[in-house]
């Protein structure tokens, strides 16, 4: 009984998140030399009836995980941070090379082509949301 | 001599003078900017293997430089990538193009570093370092803007982390090292205009 509860409950966690906030395509960039910085980009859909907000990210790989937006102005890059990104119902964001991203910083090791990397997503109505992010090389 | 004559002949040499200089001043200055239009662009920097090298190092080759530093998470390996991928589009031809990246932290990116760095995108592209100021004199001779500022985290020492904005232009350098155009890497014109520079090479 005590087993089955824990399945129910562990079952409805799941099935509540996967019906509200869908994340999908995470991937980070496989380490490029010895540089303790890398980037991380998946999609986000609020499947969900109410808007939510994903408010931070972390992962066990890095010692620090941070929003950031590359933006352009006049010929230069520069890099925002970004406080959070809101998810109306229905609209999903992608975070892709050269917008928005995740910033990993002070990785504990190397990030290695098709590694596995669990990334935790906080969201302000949904949680905690875990993925497996895959860690993708240059070729 | 009559005071009068002395203050005419003063007043003629005074402007006949300013109009040789004037008249000399327009013959010089087309060729004098063309002159420097042709001038190598003036850098000398400290390449991946601890050489030194200016624009005349890669002279014979057309030269694609790109300003950035290996702690940039997002923009810098997006770029570096779709460089690399410039490399192999071009085939053979890739043979007389020379892919530099200079860093704007030489602090941290020291030659070893930005070897180890750039060998993660094509064995073939440079990367060049050096001191603060043959970098900022680099940036200069470029056109290039960049800004060091603090990220508000700390690295994995425990020090201050910085970060910098930049320039995100890659720039072509002739076979003579002169400095031609900048470009961003997304340009659809790029790779056919560093095939139809590099055929004429031939």
């Amino acid at each position: 009984m005590k087993a089955l509860l824990l399945f129910l409950v562990l079952f409805s966690n799941a099935a509540f998140a996967a019906d509200t906030i869908v994340v999908s395509d995470a991937w980070l960039r496989a380490s490029l030399g010895k540089v303790p910085t890398t980037a991380a980009y998946f999609k986000v859909e609020n499947r969900g009836a109410a808007p939510d907000k994903l408010l931070s990210i972390s992962t066990t790989a890095a010692g620090m995980a941070h929003l950031h937006e590359s933006v352009e102005t006049n010929g230069v890059a520069q890099m925002r941070p970004v406080p959070s990104i809101e998810l109306k119902p229905g609209q999903s964001v992608v975070l892709a090379p050269g917008g928005l991203h995740v910033m990993v910083m002070n990785l504990k090791a190397p990030l290695i082509a098709g590694e596995k990397v669990p990334l935790v997503l906080r969201f302000e109505k949904a949680g905690e949301v875990k993925v497996e992010a895959e860690v993708r090389g240059l070729k | 001599m009559p005071r009068w004559l002395l203050i005419a002949a003063g007043a003629l040499v005074l402007f006949g003078g300013l109009a040789v200089g004037i008249t000399l001043r327009q013959a010089t200055a087309p060729e004098a900017r063309a002159a420097a239009a042709k001038a190598a662009v003036p850098y000398k920097l400290l390449d991946h293997n601890g050489r030194t090298v200016t624009a005349a190092s890669y002279r014979g080759k057309l030269q694609l430089v790109f300003f950035g530093f290996t702690r940039c998470p997002d923009v810098c390996p997006t770029t570096m990538a779709k460089a690399a991928a410039l490399l192999k589009d071009l085939g053979p031809l890739a043979g007389k193009l020379q892919v530099l990246f200079v860093t704007v932290d030489p602090k941290r990116d020291t030659p070893a570093a930005l070897k180890d760095y750039l060998l993660a995108f094509d064995e073939r592209i440079v990367g060049l370092s050096g001191s603060e100021e043959q970098v900022a004199a680099a940036a200069k001779a470029f056109g290039v803007y960049f800004e060091e500022h603090l990220t508000g985290f700390e690295d994995g020492e425990g020090a201050p982390d910085y970060a910098f904005d930049h320039s995100n232009a890659v720039y072509l350098v002739d076979d003579a090292g002169v400095l031609l155009r900048a470009y961003v890497i997304d340009d659809v014109n790029l790779l056919g205009d560093l095939r139809d520079a590099l055929e004429r090479m031939k």
